[in-house]
């Protein structure tokens, strides 16, 4: 065991273990041989990996891992059986590359990192925001790398986030900006207004096209268990499917799902309204085809802006139009 | 240290479903499980505030909640067991513990509760607990609680005169009073209050009613505060008989329910951790002065709606009537009886004319006093604003009644309800029998259909519409119109509170015409 580890340990015997004793009567499931080996082996990992750290930040790693590590193996988020088995390993990797990030502030790196492992994986993009975020240790400070890292969620699939993190975005400075945009810090501004003023920046191709088809069968992890239809209310899309309501959010980067209340629902809109129509394998908008592989005739339409979201009877999809 | 102690519900306590689209922030992609960040400085709603108050007690403080008061949002399970068949009944939504709850309500309304119960069930820890939820330190709030005794004199209760003063002062208002700490607290704990000597509980009743504490001639006004009292027993038993104006005093009274041994795992990790809740209340559900202040401005401002108000006037019309208390009408009430000493199991034996049974009437010795109702309506609408409601609801009324009425509306024990087995358990459980009492109001009041064809109601609210225009053929048509209702009322033979309570209001309003006519020459 690293010795200051080992040290820390021993000084603090009593009241780790009140402390202990506390939280499980909070947390039926904390194990005290789990708990132990994140402290032989996580804690110990981590310690080891910030080596060269000043002297003061091991009381506070020490400290904030403890306290991590009652509440997130008590609720069985980390550890043996763990629902996102992937936060302790982003800590180690980030003490890893970027200790300096780590020492300035372990307590807000730590339980940062771990809350947002849990939401990003709960959308199921946790690779895509692993990569991006494993990308931006190259900052200076801990503030512009967990707003970074905001930008990064958003990118990786968090599409309802899109707004605030634009906000965020707008306080980086160029390096970090362009880190978190992926371009270079030269382009990071312009890019950055490109994204503000189209979220589908980005798509290829021109003209009117499908740029995404969001949502699946519930069966197959999506949010729907029947074939929706879709509604825009207030700016917004809402997609309905059985007795449930959904909150569409979709961007270049991917879209999102959020269950709203069916008071919400405002009925359904046809297609003869926004003048839409197949017409054989093409989606009929005006004077333009967009070519349209699936099944089914159009179940429902839906126009925000310039972007139509398109749902037919034979698929769980919802396709997004650009006009 | 034993941060877990002080764990507040992090998600809605009683989430209602969002009929607005969410908003989302990117922020809340850090907080969650592991958040570092303090969660004081996140400001909840005040409700919301109250409500986590309310699940940090019950969590973590008291070791066996009892879940007596049920609500339901649909058909709950229930359970017939035992000989007697006794209903368990499991509410399908979220109800809560009266113990913990009807002090929390008097603590957002700044009123007064007494916790009965014998010895050693958490009736002082509890009211220490609101004292640390107050802000206090709780050290502060045992220094300040007062506990009785037979020898408790006014100056351990206020506060003494300075001994220099006393030799030297040329007037009575010259004394200087060194006022007790405890006077200027904004939750006052009188633990064993039974225990007071009559004369002290005199100086104690003008604290707790006038809010003030005087000596030698001195004022000292008292902040609006919380009042929690314990007793071992509320039947007027203890060292000293309760003076009947003090227990008038009394808003709610709760009841410590038995420790259920299956928790006793419980407290053998209190004692090996040696380690007391109220030493770990959380920063985030202390309120300050001015969210006391805000929680009863928004509890005053909960609306009550119309109909509800007029079942519980109903009700409330249920009692004061006795037919043969008085000659004259308006003094047809069971306080002229009881002013007059006339005794009581002669009086109820004159009774002859109604039918005992199913007038709700004959279940009491008395009626409900304009204090009472003022304190029913506070508790509903505490309960309403606790619940994050945005109006009473029925159930509201329903739930807190018992516990304001508990020793307000007395039983009459030999009443022919009371005799019936089937009834016999609510002779000693007051807080059953309140609340079918209620029921029972409420069941009558939909048999006369009274939401929908009301002509009292009708006839006071042409009256409230004002009298501006009112020709003097329209007054007289409407006077006409309330003395066919009066000889409609007689034609029906019977009389109960309720119809006894609209000839009085009819009376009023054939007044307020007439006068009106004359008015107009």
């Amino acid at each position: 065991m690293h010795p200051k580890l080992a040290t820390w340990l021993q000084s603090h015997r009593p009241v780790l273990n009140a402390r202990f004793a506390n939280a499980r009567r909070r947390f039926a499931a904390l194990d005290s041989d789990a708990f132990l080996a994140y402290l032989r082996t996580d804690v110990d990992a981590l310690a080891s990996a910030l080596n060269g750290a000043p002297e003061g930040v091991f009381g506070e790693l020490f400290e904030s891992l403890y306290e991590l590590g009652l509440k997130l193996i008590g609720q069985a988020v980390i550890g043996a059986g763990a629902r996102y088995p992937m936060i302790v390993p982003l800590w180690h990797e980030l003490a890893l590359r970027a200790p300096r990030l780590m020492a300035q502030s372990p307590q807000r790196v730590l339980s940062a990192l771990a809350n947002a492992c849990i939401h990003v994986a709960d959308h199921g993009c946790y690779p895509e925001f692993h990569r991006r975020l494993l990308a931006l240790t190259s900052v200076s400070d801990v503030d512009s790398f967990l707003r970074a890292g905001q930008v990064a969620a958003w990118r990786s699939g968090l599409a309802h986030y899109r707004a605030s993190a634009l906000a965020v975005a707008r306080h980086l400075d160029s390096i970090a900006l362009g880190l978190a945009l992926e371009v270079p810090p030269e382009r990071a501004q312009a890019e950055l207004s490109a994204q503000v003023a189209d979220r589908w920046h980005g798509v290829p191709g021109r003209g009117p096209r499908i740029v995404a088809r969001v949502g699946r069968f519930r069966g197959l992890g999506g949010p729907f268990i029947a074939p929706p239809r879709v509604a825009a209310v207030s700016g917004e899309w809402l997609a309905r499917s059985g007795d449930q309501v959904f909150l569409v959010h979709a961007d270049a980067f991917g879209s999102s799902f959020h269950a709203v209340a069916s008071e919400l629902w405002p009925g359904d809109s046809h297609a003869s309204s926004n003048g839409v129509r197949m017409v054989g394998d093409d989606l009929q908008i005006g004077a333009h085809k967009v070519p349209m592989a699936g099944q089914g005739d159009i179940t429902s339409v839906a126009e925000n802006g310039k972007v139509l979201a398109v749902t037919r009877s034979g698929t769980h999809q919802i396709a997004i139009v650009v006009t | 240290m034993f941060k877990l102690f002080q764990r507040v519900s992090a998600a809605p306590t009683n989430p209602k479903p969002a009929a607005v689209l969410p908003q989302f922030d990117v922020a809340a992609l850090y907080q969650g499980p592991a958040d570092a960040a303090p969660v004081a400085e996140v400001s909840a709603a005040l409700d919301e505030k109250l409500r986590q108050a309310y699940f940090w007690i019950v969590n973590t403080a008291i070791i066996s909640p009892h879940y007596d008061i049920e609500y339901n949002d649909g058909p709950g399970a229930e359970f017939a067991l035992g000989d007697r068949k006794s209903a368990l009944k499991l509410p399908s939504a979220q109800s809560y513990s009266s113990f913990v709850l009807l002090p929390l309500l008097t603590f957002a309304a700044q009123r007064k509760c007494l916790f009965i119960g014998g010895p050693g069930r958490g009736k002082t820890a509890s009211a220490l607990l609101m004292g640390v939820l107050a802000g206090y330190p709780v050290r502060e709030v045992k220094r300040g609680m007062q506990r009785g005794h037979p020898q408790m004199t006014t100056a351990d209760l206020l506060g003494s005169p300075l001994p220099a003063d006393l030799v030297s002062a040329q007037r009575i208002d010259a004394v200087r009073i060194a006022w007790r700490s405890w006077l200027s607290m904004r939750v006052k704990i009188v633990d064993e209050y039974n225990r007071i000597p009559t004369r002290t509980q005199s100086a104690l009743l003008t604290l707790m009613g006038d809010n003030y504490a005087e000596l030698f001639d001195q004022v000292y006004e008292c902040p609006p505060a919380a009042w929690y009292l314990t007793a071992n027993d509320d039947q007027g038993g203890g060292t000293y008989q309760v003076i009947e104006a003090l227990r008038d005093r009394i808003d709610v009274i709760v009841q410590a329910l038995p420790f259920n041994p299956r928790f006793l795992g419980e407290l053998l990790t209190r004692i090996e951790e040696d380690a007391r809740p109220e030493d770990f209340v959380p920063p985030e559900i202390i309120f300050s002065e001015a969210e006391i202040k805000a929680l009863g401005q928004r509890i005053r401002a909960m609306p009550l709606p119309e109909p509800l108000r007029r079942r519980i006037e109903y009700f409330a019309s249920q009692f004061e009537f006795n037919d043969l208390a008085g000659e004259q009408f308006e003094y047809k009430s069971k306080d002229t009886a009881r002013l007059a000493g006339t005794d009581w199991a002669w009086l109820s034996a004159q009774d002859d004319g109604r039918d005992r049974l199913k007038d709700l009437g004959c279940q009491t010795v008395n009626g409900l006093s304009v204090r009472n109702l003022m304190t029913l309506l506070v508790y509903a609408k505490a309960m309403a604003f606790f619940r994050g409601s945005t109006e009473v609801e029925l159930e509201d009324v329903r739930q807190t009644l018992p516990f304001v009425l508990h020793d307000k509306l007395k039983a009459d024990l030999d009443a022919p309800y009371f005799q019936s087995p089937a009834n016999a358990a609510q002779k000693s459980d007051r807080i059953g029998w309140l609340r079918s009492l209620f029921d029972q109001s409420c069941f009558d009041y939909d048999r006369l259909d009274l939401d929908r064809r009301d002509p009292v109601r009708d006839l006071a609210a042409e009256l409230a519409a004002g009298l501006d225009g009112v020709t003097a053929a329209e007054a007289r048509k409407r006077l006409a119109a309330i003395e066919r209702h009066i000889q409609a009322i007689a034609k029906g033979g019977k009389l109960y509170g309720p119809l006894h309570d609209d000839l009085l209001l009819l009376k009023s309003l054939h007044q307020r015409y007439g006068n009106y006519l004359r008015w107009l020459g």
